[in-house]
């Protein structure tokens, strides 16, 4: 069994491949090391804490039971933690009776300091999440809207399009260019 | 629908907009193994979790770990339960029940020495006191390195947004394939981010440093080390030769620098 501090330090494919063996205290370190990263992604979909936070735990405990099956050949462990979690949480959003209406102009998506950053984070991923944030920030705002609306709101092309009212091939090309772009920024970051 | 077609939708399938028949044609190709639109897939996945990585940061309520660690046990029948502390849980907040499992030995074994028992509490809170006081001290300092960082990333996303911000990518040289770099500059402000990524740990006395070439001159523009990853951060106030540069190099020098390069070449980009 690891101790806490050689599990706190370990690279991400240790410490799933820990947590494929059941290992809990790598359990609790990957708990700890992306918490903060579901529960803000599920509260950015849902706009709502309580259910974001039944999303976290929903979100853990499928990393917990699929571990054996992560492959990193497929991608890094924060993407497969990410598309868990946004996918949990639209399937949530959708299935509320009623959606919340995108609307663009109410959302403040340039105000990324609002909150306070989390203090545990170590020196070289703060570094690494200021050129993150700055680098989204710096895509065009129809960029960054229109992938926003994807992401976080769920919504296909088509529905962009229409809310938008922008024609189709708009709303693909913003979204292609913009990643083209955030990648152009961030490339030697990228996965690490 | 033709390949190149196809690879144009991967970024919108990776933000999940994709829908209708595209959807269904992008995801019929990708289940014949196509590799190139895969790779794209992965590629774009991974943008999109950094996209997640730049939302704002939310502290989890303090009885979430419990109840996901509770699930966790519930899912691993036979296991002995682990004691895991919530990362806001304060040691000073256990003493409590602590006490009161002793406080029956206590009171029978000194069973009429009362003061012994009120000295007892009263050092216990002083303990907590002390307690409670380190960790105030430790939180105010916490509230003054996030209002460091808080006022860095603001500079830097201002630097970053400026139209006059040019980006130049640094490749590995054949000392070191894997490594990568990336310069973002402003030639009127002469100011600069430069990261670097895989690089091999410098012997010891040893650093990196990063040169501007500007009329087939190198000029210094800042030493800097690298984490156990290989991953290096330079910030550069004045830039030699901004409005002149050509290339951007990195070279392996003696600790502290040297006024011209010596060293073999790690990393190197062209405009």
């Amino acid at each position: 069994m690891s101790s806490p501090h050689t599990t706190i330090s370990m690279p991400d494919q240790d410490l799933i491949r820990q947590v494929a063996q059941r290992n809990k205290t790598a359990f609790n370190s990957l708990y700890d090391r992306y918490c903060q990263l579901v529960l803000s992604l599920a509260w950015r979909v849902l706009s709502e804490r309580q259910e974001a936070e039944d999303v976290v735990q929903e979100v853990f405990l499928q990393v917990w039971r699929e571990a054996a099956s992560y492959d990193q050949k497929r991608g890094s462990l924060c993407a497969w933690i990410t598309t868990i979690t946004r996918s949990r949480a639209i399937d949530k959003l959708r299935s509320r009776k009623s959606r919340r209406i995108y609307d663009p102009a109410s959302e403040d998506i340039l105000e990324l300091d609002e909150q306070l950053p989390d203090t545990r984070i170590l020196q070289e991923n703060l570094d690494n999440r200021i050129l993150l944030r700055g680098a989204f920030a710096s895509l065009a705002k129809e960029q960054r809207i229109a992938i926003e609306m994807a992401y976080y709101e769920g919504m296909s092309q088509t529905e962009i399009a229409e809310v938008l009212k922008e024609p189709l091939g708009t709303i693909k090309t913003r979204i292609r260019s913009g990643l083209i772009k955030l990648k152009e920024l961030i490339g030697p970051s990228l996965g690490n | 629908m033709i390949h190149e077609k196809l690879q144009e939708l991967c970024p919108v399938y990776a933000a999940g907009a994709l829908d209708g028949e595209e959807l269904r044609e992008l995801e019929k190709h990708l289940k014949s193994g196509c590799p190139i639109c895969q790779q794209q897939i992965r590629e774009c996945s991974e943008l999109m979790a950094v996209i997640a990585q730049t939302l704002p940061s939310l502290e989890p309520s303090a009885g979430l770990k419990s109840r996901v660690m509770a699930q966790i046990e519930k899912d691993s029948p036979g296991s002995s339960l682990v004691e895991f502390k919530t990362t806001t849980q304060i040691s000073g907040r256990k003493r409590p029940s602590k006490a009161l499992t002793w406080l029956p030995w206590a009171c029978a074994l000194a069973a009429g020495a009362a003061l012994g028992v009120s000295l007892w509490n009263l050092s216990n809170l002083k303990r907590e006191l002390a307690g409670a006081q380190s960790q105030l001290n430790q939180q105010q300092d916490q509230i003054q390195q996030i209002q460091n960082q808080l006022e860095k990333e603001k500079g830097v996303t201002a630097f970053l947004i400026s139209p006059e911000v040019r980006v130049t990518m640094l490749a590995g040289t054949p000392k070191s394939p894997r490594a990568a770099g990336k310069i973002l500059w402003n030639p009127r402000e002469r100011k600069a981010l430069f990261y670097a990524s895989n690089l091999p740990s410098p012997p010891s006395g040893k650093t990196y440093q990063l040169w501007v070439i500007a009329q087939n001159k190198p000029f210094d523009a800042g030493t800097f080390s690298v984490d156990a990853s290989g991953n290096g951060f330079l910030e550069i106030d004045s830039l030699s030769e901004a409005d002149k540069a050509q290339k951007f190099a990195v070279t392996l020098e003696p600790a502290g620098g040297v006024p011209q390069p010596t060293g073999e070449m790690h990393l190197l980009g062209s405009l």
